[in-house]
């Protein structure tokens, strides 16, 4: 792939740039090399051609000082900057660029784990900082704290937090949890939000609030700062931990488990993120499409019927725990048990009751405990040169919803060719529901379906009242749009933002929707 | 807790040193001196990371370390063992990589290498009938044609990975253009793999 310049950039000026970057990182840590070193911020995922995100270069700042340097490189430049940090958000563009020519701002070198309270439980972190990173280092300290990590564990702590990420303990919601930030603003000032503020503080990272607005949501899926540090409360080793799994027989069952579920999460009986899992889900993760059915389109229900029954898997999946001393679990339990036990066909196990060498229990039953791992990856088996893109909506907790939901995406999915595959995921008041949208990566044509479902899928859920909660790169705009009660008035009062914290329009210009002043032509 | 990337320089003198002294490509039958204990201490830079998978084939381990070669299994199910593979990987700076797995494991690990190493050669084994294999091959030229002569004569992935993990760099260093190459063999035991071996930066 042929070279290509930052917008607005002339050859000259770039190679001019790339000598004041080289100057504050060192040559080592600014990536031009179109063959070797780019590839690595590609998007694997893509459902478009690759030139439409591929970057001019990368830099990787070691620390705020560097970073605040490169910050006054590109804003003399006028480059626009894309931030990055573990870079491995591939659902959703990965560490691509919104747009070709940004130059990648890498993270990954600012990997410190900076302090661990045991006493008042929680880290601060900055943004390279892994799940398995974090794990692995509370592990080594013998701490009793426990990650809430991401399915796959590679991901981020800080990264997945700003994107609004979830995961599977009570700790679930990851910017629920999130308390005291650093923030790097355009014009290179350093900001503490909340009590960091406070010079001295003792309780940057015990009260989220501070005095006056709080400021932390601005820095979540935008691009109004670079987040450099973050701290998040971590849940500490509960007396007892008993995860269970529920299967039922129907797939229409979805509506009577959601119907259950939800009086169980508002009274906080099932205190984790609990997921309500498709059983195609649960097959891709251990064995692949090819091995039960090799014609086209949705495989057919005589076919999943069996691998329902191989697998011992349910149409609908249910799993959660629960956490405490055994006497509070064995009483929950019984709450929990009885009210799903009103749904026909339902099953209920725990650990003991399922195989060792169940796949899918098996790493849920990790997440649950905050143990991070790379199972889930396995979905991109199913299918050969396996990848995907999620199309995420947000849905009420109720039996109506999640079957309209469910019947919206699944129509058109098996439409288009695609089987459905997804999981709800249940927060405190509502699902995000999950639909990982997988398709040959080599296979130019399916690729293109798959583009042309998301989009549709996206305006059908629109109409029906129903938003997505984060997205890929290629559809940020798209979705931005769907968000526009008012003559799109919260886009506007985002762009005053931007304009007013970022005049130069040099930090991930288009992220989610939100373009400076002097791109909004190029708005796609 | 603080973890210090290599700088570039310093990555690039550990490759200068073990570049010139990557394993040499060795025929199966030349791993049979190898066996017989004509292992230089070069050889030992090469390492093969493979996933601990039952249908990869018993002897894979056992081939490599006959080889001289280290090697590391990967899995995505749990903590310690990714771990381990990290570990793995954060002391191999100027090694050549031989990698096989199944699809999504290599991907990932293939996702951790880019920085450090440069994938001269990525392989696609694909399960095409009963009795038949397909191999897509993307990569540089030169180690293409070295081990395309290999993969009928090899019959499961552990053999695979072992010549995989043998080849030289020295002969390849010249031209850089990516080439495909499709060919069938008899089929393997197992389902899908992906291969690819990857050289230190600077070696290409």
């Amino acid at each position: 792939m042929d070279a290509v310049l930052p917008p607005g950039i002339k050859r000259e000026q770039f190679a001019s740039l790339v000598a004041d970057l080289q100057k504050v990182v060192g040559r080592e840590f600014v990536f031009t090399d179109t063959q070797w070193e780019l590839p690595a911020y590609n998007d694997a995922y893509l459902t478009t051609p690759a030139e439409l995100h591929q970057p001019s270069a990368a830099v990787a700042p070691a620390n705020v000082e560097e970073l605040q340097r490169v910050l006054e490189v590109a804003r003399h430049y006028k480059a626009p900057l894309w931030t990055t940090s573990t870079g491995k958000n591939f659902a959703y563009g990965g560490p691509a660029p919104r747009k070709a020519g940004y130059i990648v701002l890498d993270l990954k070198r600012m990997n410190r784990i900076l302090e661990v309270n045991e006493k008042h439980g929680y880290a601060v972190v900055e943004p390279g900082v892994s799940y398995m990173d974090l794990y692995r280092h509370l592990q080594k300290i013998g701490s009793k704290l426990w990650v809430d990590c991401a399915a796959p564990g590679w991901g981020g702590v800080l990264p997945n937090m700003t994107e609004h990420g979830v995961g599977y303990t009570p700790y679930g919601d990851h910017v629920t949890m999130q308390c005291g930030m650093e923030v790097m603003l355009a014009d290179g000032t350093l900001v503490q939000t909340g009590m960091g503020a406070l010079p001295g503080s003792q309780t940057s990272h015990l009260y989220k609030y501070g005095f006056g607005p709080s400021m932390d949501g601005l820095f979540t899926q935008s691009n109004f700062g670079v987040v450099t540090k973050v701290g998040m409360w971590l849940m500490p080793e509960p007396p007892g931990y008993r995860p269970y799994m529920i299967t039922f027989e129907k797939e229409s069952d979805l509506h009577a488990i959601t119907e259950v579920l939800r009086p169980l999460k508002v009274n906080m009986l099932i205190p984790a993120v609990a997921m309500t899992v498709e059983m195609l889900w649960e097959a891709a993760v251990q064995v692949t499409r090819r091995d039960y059915y090799t014609g086209k389109g949705p495989i057919p229900d005589s076919v999943r019927k069996k691998m329902r029954s191989d697998l011992k898997i349910g149409a609908w999946n249910f799993y959660g725990a629960l956490y405490g001393p055994p006497p509070m679990m064995d009483n929950t339990w019984e709450v929990i048990r009885d009210a799903f036990a009103s749904i026909p066909g339902a099953k209920f196990y725990f650990d003991e009751d399922r195989a060792k060498d169940d796949v899918a229990w098996q790493y849920r039953k990790k997440l649950g405990a905050g143990i991070p791992n790379m199972t889930e990856y396995n979905v991109m088996n199913w299918i050969p040169n396996g990848a995907h893109i999620d199309f995420s909506p947000i849905s009420p907790v109720t039996g109506v919803d999640a079957t309209k939901q469910y019947e919206l995406i699944r129509d058109r999915c098996n439409k288009a060719g695609f089987d459905y595959c997804g999981e709800f995921a249940v927060g405190w008041r509502d699902m995000h529901h999950i639909f990982c949208l997988t398709f040959d990566r080599n296979d130019a044509k399916e690729k293109a379906r798959a583009n042309k479902l998301f989009g549709d899928l996206v305006d059908a859920a629109a109409a029906a009242g129903y938003g997505e909660y984060r997205t890929h790169l290629d559809f940020m705009d798209r979705i931005a749009g769907t968000y526009n009660w008012n003559d799109s008035a919260l886009l506007r009062m985002h762009e005053k933002v931007k304009d007013a914290v970022d005049p130069s329009g040099i930090l991930s210009p288009g992220k989610m929707g939100i373009w400076p002043k002097s791109m909004r032509k190029g708005r796609a | 807790m603080s973890v210090t990337l290599s700088s570039r320089r310093t990555f690039l003198q550990a490759t200068v040193r073990g570049g010139a002294a990557l394993p040499l490509f060795t025929s199966l039958g030349m791993a049979g001196s190898a066996l017989a204990g004509n292992v230089s201490d070069a050889e030992h830079n090469s390492l093969c990371l493979f996933e601990a998978d039952a249908t990869m084939g018993s002897d894979m381990a056992e081939g490599v370390r006959q080889l001289g070669l280290a090697y590391q299994t990967v899995t995505l199910d749990d903590a310690s063992g990714w771990s381990a593979m990290l570990d793995t990987l954060s002391t191999a700076h100027g090694r050549a990589l031989a990698v096989l797995g199944r699809p999504a494991t290599v991907f990932a690990v293939r996702s951790l290498l880019e920085r450090d190493w440069r994938v001269v050669l990525e392989a696609r084994h694909q399960r095409q009938a009963a009795e038949q294999m397909r191999h897509e091959f993307t990569g540089l030229e030169a180690p293409m044609t070295q081990l395309s002569g290999w993969v009928d004569r090899v019959s499961d992935p552990a053999q695979y990975a072992v010549v995989l993990a043998s080849m030289k760099s020295g002969e390849f260093t010249s031209g850089n253009e990516r080439k495909t190459l499709d060919l069938t063999s008899p089929a393997w035991p197992g389902g899908d793999f992906v291969s690819l071996l990857a050289w230190p930066k600077g070696v290409v």
